[in-house]
Formats: C-alpha cells, structure tokens, sequence
C-alpha cells in the first residue's frame, strides 16, 4: 500500500434529523478549509433549494477533504452524504459500501432514535468502524453521560471515548477529524490489480452526459482509460476523472482507496446503474463486487396535469427527473375523471411529496395527486396472481380469491411515558404486537407488524402528534399477508369517480366511507345545483352526502364607478375555478384528491 | 385627448359630491367632512372642470341624464348645485336633458333647499333611507330618523318633486324578516316611484368588514338572505312595480335612465374627486384627494388621475354582455358583437356558452338575446362569469 492509500479516510455521518448532521459537516469543511467561513453557504452539502427547505438530505454527496492531523502528516478525507429518512435506507447502504467508517452523531439531549438505529446496524453489517460523536452538548438540556450509557446499551458500542461536541459552537470539531484519521482504517486493495469501481450514484449532466460517483476499490482510472460496465458488458471510453472538493475538479486519476466522479460521455443514464462495478476493458476484473438491491417502490399514485395540454411537460418533466433518481418509477395511465397521466412508484411518503413539489416548483407544472397506494396482490378464483398498482384496477369481486397487502416490521422508540398512546395506535392501525424492550428505564422501543398501507395513510403523523413529536420510527418490508380487503368507491352527482376509489380492510370502511363523503363535503365548493356524494362498496351505498347549491352570489350594486372592479373581480373567480378540475359536471379542487389522507384528523 | 370625441347618444353625467356628515359602517365611496367654504370651493372647481372640458368631446347632442352622487349631494350648497347645472348646459347643450337625479340622506334635506334644486333643474331624488328600525339604522351608522324620512318625503312633494327613489338594505346582522317586511311596506306607503334593494355587502376596509374580521358582529343567514330578496320582489310586484335590474324595481315608465346608461354600457362623463368617466374603449376616474382636486383647477393645472384603463374590444363587449345581463331584459349578443366590431369566432363561442344555460334553465335565450331566468338573479355572478376571457380559451 502506497502513501498516498494509507493516508486516505473514506467516511459518511449516520444522524437522526435535527441532529446537527449538516452542521457538523459545515464545520468539518470550514476547519479542513474546503471552503472559507466567507465562502460557505450554509449546509453545503444540502444543495438542492428543497433539501435546504426541510432540512434533510436526499441526494448522496461526496466530498473530498485535506486535513493535516497532529501526526504532522496531510490526509485525504472522503465525506460521503448519507440521506437522514427511513425513504431512503435504501441510498443509506449504498453510501456505507464506499465507506471504511462511519460518525454516529446522536443529540445529547434527545438520544438515539430509531432510524439512527436501522442505519448504525446497516454500518456494523458492511463492517464500519463507528466512531460516536455527542453532539450539541452546550444545550442546557444536554446529558452527554446519559446518552453514552444508551450507545453502550442500545448498540453495544464503546463510548467511553465518544466525541463531545457542538457543531454549532464549533466544539470538538478537531477531535472529531483526529478520531477520522486514527480510528477509521486506510482503504485496502491493490492499485495494480484490474480496476473494480463501485458506482454508489450517477447524475445526469446536460453537455457530459450520465456522470459516475465511484469508489475505487482497487485499481485506477484515468481519462482516456478504456472502462467497461460489468452488468451490462457495455465500454466507454473516460474522458474526465475528477473530484468534488466540493467544487468539481479533474484531477490526473482515480487511485484504489479514492472517491470520485467519472465522465465517459455516457449518453443513457440506465448504463451507470447505481450498484454497478466499473472495470478496465482491456484487463477486466474477475468478478463484480457484490451490488445493491435493486430498489422496489412502496408507494403508488396517480399525478395529472390540472390542464390536459400540460401532459407531455409533465412526460419531460418526469424524464429529467429520473435522470438523477433512480427509484423514481412511472408509467402512463388514464383515469376517467382526471384525463392522462402517470402512475408513479415512490419509496415513501417523503420522497412522493418531494417529487411532486420538484415538479411543481422547477417545472412549473400544476398537478393533481390521487391518494396514494401500497400495491397489492390478488389472489384471483382462476389461480392468477395479478398485482393492483391503482384501486381501479382491482378484478371483479367474483374473480378474487383473496386480496394480500404487504405487512412491514416497524420499530418505534419512544418515552416511556408514551407507551400506551403508542400501542393504542398500533392497535387502530391493524399492528400485531411484537416486542417491547426497555432500552433505558425511560425509553421503550416497540415492534409492532403493521400493514403498510396503514403507515402511509397517516401513522407517521398520528404517532408525532400523540407523543408530542417524541417518538421515531423505522420500518423495513417483510412480505405479503392476505387481508379482509375491499374498494371503496366515490360517486358524485351519480357518476363514479375512478381518482377517488381506495382500498380499505373491511372492518373500516364504513367508517372511511363516512369521513371521506364529509370530508368531500367540505372541501368541493358549492355548485350551481346540488351535488350528492355517495360512498360505496360494490352496489351498496355506505354514506351520503350532499353538497349545496349556491344560493347567493350577485353583486348587488353596479354603477359608473363600480364596474372595472366588478369586471376584475369576475375574471378573479373564473381564474380560481381554472385551478379545480372539471370532472362531469362538477368542478373539483386538487386538494380534494388527497382528501382521503386527512380524514382522521 | 388631443382630438375631439364623439359621445355616444344617451350619454350621463356623474358630479361626484365627497361630503358626508359622518361614514356609514358599510360605505367604501370616497367621502369625507367639510366647512361650507370648502364645499363652494368644491362646486367651484367642479365649474372649472366642466368648462375645461367644454372642447375635448364632442357633446353636440348634450348629455340625457345628470346625476349628483356622493357622499352626501345634498350637503351641497344649492345654489352651487344650480351653478354647477348651469355649466352642464352652458357647455354641452340641455335640448335632450331628461333627468336630473341627486341623492340626499333623508336628515340632511329641507323644503326650501329642495326647491332650489328644483328651479336649478332637477326633478328626481334618491333618498338613503335603508331601514326603517332605529336599531338597524344605528348599526349602519345611519344619522336620521324616521321623521327625517318622512318629511324628506313630504318636503319633496311640496317642491314637485314626483320622482322619487328610496335605497333599502336587507341582510343586515340582526334584521329579521318582519323588520325587512315592514320596511318594504313603510316604503310603499310613501308612494315612491322607484326602489333600490341592495344587499349588504361588507367592503375591505370598511368598519363593517372589521366587526366581522374581529367577530364584533355576526352575519345574515345566507338562506334568509335568499327569503328576503324573494318576499321583495313578491310584494313589490303586487305594488305594481316591475323589477327592471337586479337590485332596482319601477313603476313602469320611472326607471332611472342616468343608471339604465351604465347597463347598456354608454358613455358618461364624471366630474369631481374620484368620479369614473367612460367613453367608448376607454375608462377612468380623477383621482380620490379633493383638496388636490380643487388645488389643481384652481391653478390652471391638469386634474390628476386615478386610474386609467383602456379596454381591447373583447373586454370591452364582455363588460357590455356582465352589464346588460344585470338588466331582467336582458342583452342582445348580435348587437354587443356588432358595436364592438367582434366577428363570428367570439359570435359562436357566445352562442354556444349561451345555448348551453339555456338548457340548463339558468337563462333565456332566443339566439341573439339573453336574460337571466328570474331564478338565476341572484347566482348572477356565476353566470356572468362564463361570458368573460371565452374568447382566449378557444
């Protein structure tokens, strides 16, 4: 192993939200001089205009560091970003295979959560050395020794020589490096052995085509090098090695141990497959690492344009954004009452509402969003297993044998004090109780199987609200059971509206089909004539309700004086009815096809 | 204006008169206090204006109607009020002088100055009354009486005055049926030849607006509302009165032509602070400051502008169809089309929108002609609405 290997860190940060991960990564460039305190944007690394919004991190970032320790040498250190919501556990493992280490950085006052959790055992699995850091201990409610006990406890972590610190006030940020350099071994491999890179994301670039962020695990890369994909055979020719420092910089190579990008004017993104391993075509590598996954949406729903015209923007739209995420899935379909659109798979909730608000903000596109859905499989009387992406398309009642829905692990930890609020939840919600460990004598941590239908419906919220934000929670996939399942349609005016159907367990939806048919009630505006709202399951109406005509809408006076404003004030009504859809003889507000998802509240 | 413009036939003019004693809780007009100094001062400037005016339009056939609006009119001294006639003659001719119309509040006019008005001209009068119980009148903020009404009343009469309008206000916070329907019967006792009905409606930035914000009042039930209107139109009509606009009912033969001159969307000119002015594509008010107002003609200067728009022909027609459909006869789209030099695209998109409410019962339409079904009058604005930007959708 050469110097320069030895010299090198690879590293991500595995933190709850609201941890202090970008802050702590802020100061770590600041100290390493990556940027100047003038030069720094807060949260660099969170550089989508969304992520810095809601303080989380989606995409994967890395950066490259210099840091020259008190050993008096200089070493290289890679920060990988890793993404801080249980949507994406998924892109979690990929950045931790590029990793030897890991910061684990837990509140000194909140403690571990959940999906810190999931993620320090995804670490521990891939082998990573985990160095704790206790951050925010200038808060007065920081109990650092306390917190050292959960690690101890809940992990199995020594944490007697955690790192104290407080990225805000700049504490500990030294002895945080100093812990990267010591703690965290060099990168093994050989760089004269054929080249093997490990593609952990790929980004889309308009004039450099499909762009690799690699980790080179052993070998080298250089421009001009001849690579081939190892899945699917294909070669390029590099024209561009480089790294992030943070700004892009080319350099000469990519060295086993190191952490770049690669640009070999790669036209499709689907041949830079994240997971993939890149070698040399002309002295190729035995065998491929071990890859991911591949990622499966948990999540579906409709998105329509609100104007019919706009649905090839919204093609084009849905195309770029692909580009740069991979798990974003999506295939035409059409509804009656909406028109043309897509349905979309998502790896949860979040990532949904990110996407769609990524299409509205960047491509100005007004859109409609059916509730969204688990997929479920059905059983169907011919012995067919037929999958159902979309309410509508759930067979005849005569044809299904049995409808399965997948059921998921979750984990949530939470005071004790909210143990009974939490298990009554669990419980409305169709979970099975598992298994309830005390971590401390004041934390619990509960193992429910739930549907997951149930978790995007509104858990997450559910469970903020009644353990006053306390609580967290992970969840991981764990197969499919049959259950008591039917479709619950919506009929306005008479006429049945596909964008409203969703599938409900039997034993609920009397009580869904009520809420929902109020809840329309309230938010359909009044109409020229009376509306009535029916819900029903198969030929049997579960609920009605009727929406009022207008009564009154006149101006009463209307003279010399009045009548620009009159006339303003017209077109100011007709343009807020532009923004309801048209379904019928109704016209519809968007917010009106996420009803379902608020009917608890 | 550098050029002289033609008025079209029917033409009004509008003197807008910026004095009240005190605001009313649901009054956005543009009014305030004054001394009588201020108030002569006022009609002065509103002379000048008029003579300033005398060649940029061409007045030939002089104007059909005058209408002294406010504010309070009436707080006017009269003979600043006969002046001000004197010029409207004097400068556009008064051979097709109709109506001459001013609005009073009923405690704020008297025998002799009524008769003033009178010699100067004027043979309508509009009186403010909105309601008949003390309470509802102290809630509108509403200074008289229902003596004051009265002798309003009887002191028009006694100057000749036979043309006489009443405004009445229903969906007031608090107003009952049984207040709405003896208001309209006292009305009626009053031998009126014209009702106004208007519907309280809160303003921005009006006290009334502010109450409801802070929760200080509640509002009329929209259904009773609806009952209100309804048993108005009912009783009026077996008053022998005959409903000509939406909130406007006549003997036959007594409507108010200054007002019919807007519903057919005609030319009118306006004098005085923040007065509206139309003609043709074009609309504009002065500016809404009447100490700058009369500063600035008494100066010689050009009378500063509020707003000022020039409407396309495609607005301006769709104005004509939101105007005329205010009238219960209607408006003819062949016409509107024709005045505004609009072809067959505009035409057809018209007349299938209209073919359309007509089969859903909401109007009549006999292909060239539509009116709001009696039933519609008070969704009108969702009718309205559908004649407007049409044009750019297809």
């Amino acid at each position: 192993m050469g110097m320069a290997q030895a010299n090198i860190r690879n590293f991500c940060i595995i933190a709850h939200i609201d941890h202090g991960k970008s802050t702590l990564a802020d100061r770590i460039l600041e100290y390493t001089g990556a940027l100047t305190a003038r030069e720094m944007e807060d949260q660099v690394l969170d550089s989508m205009d969304l992520e810095r919004e809601r303080g989380i991190t989606i995409k994967l970032q890395a950066v490259r560091l210099q840091y020259k320790a008190k050993d008096g040498q200089t070493y290289t250190l890679n920060l990988i970003d890793t993404p801080g919501h249980v949507d994406f556990t998924y892109e979690v493992s990929r950045s931790l295979a590029a990793c030897e280490g890991a910061l684990l950085i837990v509140d000194a006052a909140q403690g571990i959560e959940a999906q810190t959790l999931a993620n320090v055992y995804l670490a521990l699995e891939n082998d990573l050395e985990i160095i704790p850091v206790i951050n925010k201990i200038d808060l007065p409610s920081a109990e650092p020794e306390r917190v050292k006990q959960e690690i101890e406890d809940v992990i199995g972590l020594d944490a007697s020589d955690a790192v104290l610190a407080s990225a805000k006030s700049g504490i500990g940020i030294e002895e945080v490096l100093e812990a990267i350099v010591k703690k965290i071994p060099a990168p093994k491999g050989e760089p004269e052995e054929p080249l093997q890179c490990l593609i952990f994301d790929s980004f889309y670039d308009i004039y450099k085509g499909a762009i690799s962020y690699v980790r080179v695990v052993q070998g080298s890369v250089k421009k001009g090098s001849k690579i081939q994909m190892m899945s699917t055979g294909r070669t390029f020719e590099v024209t561009e090695v480089g790294v992030f420092a943070p700004a892009p910089r080319q350099v000469q190579e990519l060295s086993t141990g190191e952490v770049g990008f690669i640009v070999a004017s790669i036209k499709n993104v689907k041949d830079t497959r994240v997971g993939d391993t890149i070698t040399n075509a002309e002295r190729p590598a035995a065998e491929p690492l071990a890859g991911y996954r591949q990622v499966t949406p948990m999540v579906y729903c409709g998105l329509y344009p609100v104007e019919g015209a706009d649905y090839e923007d919204l093609r084009d739209a849905l195309d770029k954004l692909r580009l740069n995420d991979a798990s974003l899935i999506y295939e035409p379909e059409t509804s009656v009452a909406l028109g043309f659109g897509f349905r979309c798979g998502f790896l949860g909730l979040l990532h949904m509402e990110i996407i769609q608000e990524r299409l509205e903000r960047e491509f100005d596109l007004d859109l409609i969003t059916t509730a969204p859905n688990v997929i479920y499989r059905v059983n169907q009387t011919d012995g067919e297993v037929v999958l159902v992406d979309n309410p509508t398309k759930l067979p005849p009642n005569q044809k299904i044998e049995s409808i399965e829905e997948p059921y998921v692990k979750a984990s949530i930890m939470v005071p004790s004090d909210f143990v009974g609020a939490v298990m009554e939840l669990c419980q409305e919600k169709r979970g099975l109780f598992t298994n309830m460990d005390y971590i401390t004598n004041q934390r619990v941590m509960l193992v429910y199987e739930l549907p997951l239908a149930e978790i995007i419906f509104d858990f997450f919220d559910q469970l903020k609200s009644r353990t006053k934000g306390y609580a967290s929670l992970d969840y991981e996939l764990i197969g499919y059971r049959v259950s008591e399942l039917v479709k619950l349609d919506i009929l306005l005016n008479g006429d049945l509206i596909d964008a409203f159907s969703i599938i409900v367990h039997r034993d609920r939806a009397y009580h869904r089909g009520r809420a929902l048919a109020e809840k329309l009630r309230d938010l359909i505006p009044r109409q020229m004539f009376e509306v009535p709202i029916q819900a029903v399951i198969g030929n049997k109406v579960i609920a009605r309700e009727t929406i009022k005509a207008i009564r009154k809408n006149v101006l009463a006076k209307c003279y010399g004086g009045d009548i620009s404003r009159k006339r303003k004030l017209l077109e100011k009504q007709k343009e807020g009815k532009k923004r309801m859809k048209q379904v019928g003889s109704v016209e519809i507000p968007q917010e009106a096809f996420m009803a379902v998802l608020s009917i608890d509240q | 204006m550098p050029t002289v413009q033609p008025l079209k036939q029917g033409w009004g003019v509008y003197i807008h008169i910026p004095f009240c004693r005190s605001k009313c809780a649901y009054c956005d007009f543009y009014s305030h206090g004054a001394s009588e100094q201020e108030r002569r001062e006022y009609a002065q400037a509103v002379i000048r204006h008029i003579a300033g005016e005398a060649d940029k339009w061409d007045g030939a056939h002089g104007p059909t109607t005058v209408f002294f609006g406010g504010g309070t009119p009436s707080l006017l001294p009269p003979e600043s009020g006969r002046a001000i006639l004197k010029q409207i003659r004097h400068t556009f001719g008064d051979h097709l002088l109709s109506e001459v119309t001013i609005e009073a509040n009923p405690g704020t006019v008297t025998g002799p100055d009524l008769l003033q008005w009178v010699r100067g001209g004027c043979n309508r009068l509009s009186l403010g009354v909105q309601a008949f119980q003390p309470r509802l009148l102290a809630f509108l903020g509403r200074k008289h009486s229902l003596e004051d009404v009265r002798g309003a009343v009887t002191a028009a009469k006694q100057a000749g005055l036979s043309n006489v309008n009443l405004d009445l206000i229903y969906g007031i916070p608090g107003q009952s049926m049984e207040d709405w329907r003896l208001s309209l019967e006292l009305a009626l006792d009053l031998e009126p030849a014209h009702l106004s009905l208007y519907n309280l409606k809160p303003e921005a930035g009006t006290p009334l607006a502010l109450w409801l914000e802070r929760g200080l009042t509640g509002v009329c039930p929209e259904d009773l509302e609806v009952e209100m209107y309804e048993e108005a139109r009912r009783l009026l009509h077996l008053a022998g009165f005959r409903q000509y606009e939406l909130s406007n009912f006549a003997r036959p033969g007594w409507e108010c032509r200054h007002n019919l001159n807007y519903w057919h969307r005609g030319d009118y000119l306006g004098f005085g602070s923040s007065a509206a002015s139309g003609v043709g594509l074009r609309r504009w008010t002065w500016a809404a400051d009447s100490r700058q107002y009369v500063r600035a003609l008494s100066s010689g200067c050009d009378v500063p502008i509020g707003d000022d728009e020039m409407l396309t022909p495609v607005v301006a027609a769709e104005e004509a169809v939101m105007l005329g459909l205010r009238l219960t006869k209607g408006v003819n789209l062949q016409e509107v089309l024709r005045r505004y030099g609009l072809g067959e695209r505009q035409g057809s998109c018209w007349h299938k929108l209209s073919t359309i409410l007509h089969g859903k019962g909401w109007v009549d339409y006999d292909g060239s002609r539509v009116k709001l079904m009696p039933e519609s009058y008070l969704v009108a604005n969702e009718i309205m609405e559908k004649y407007l930007g049409e044009e750019s959708e297809n």
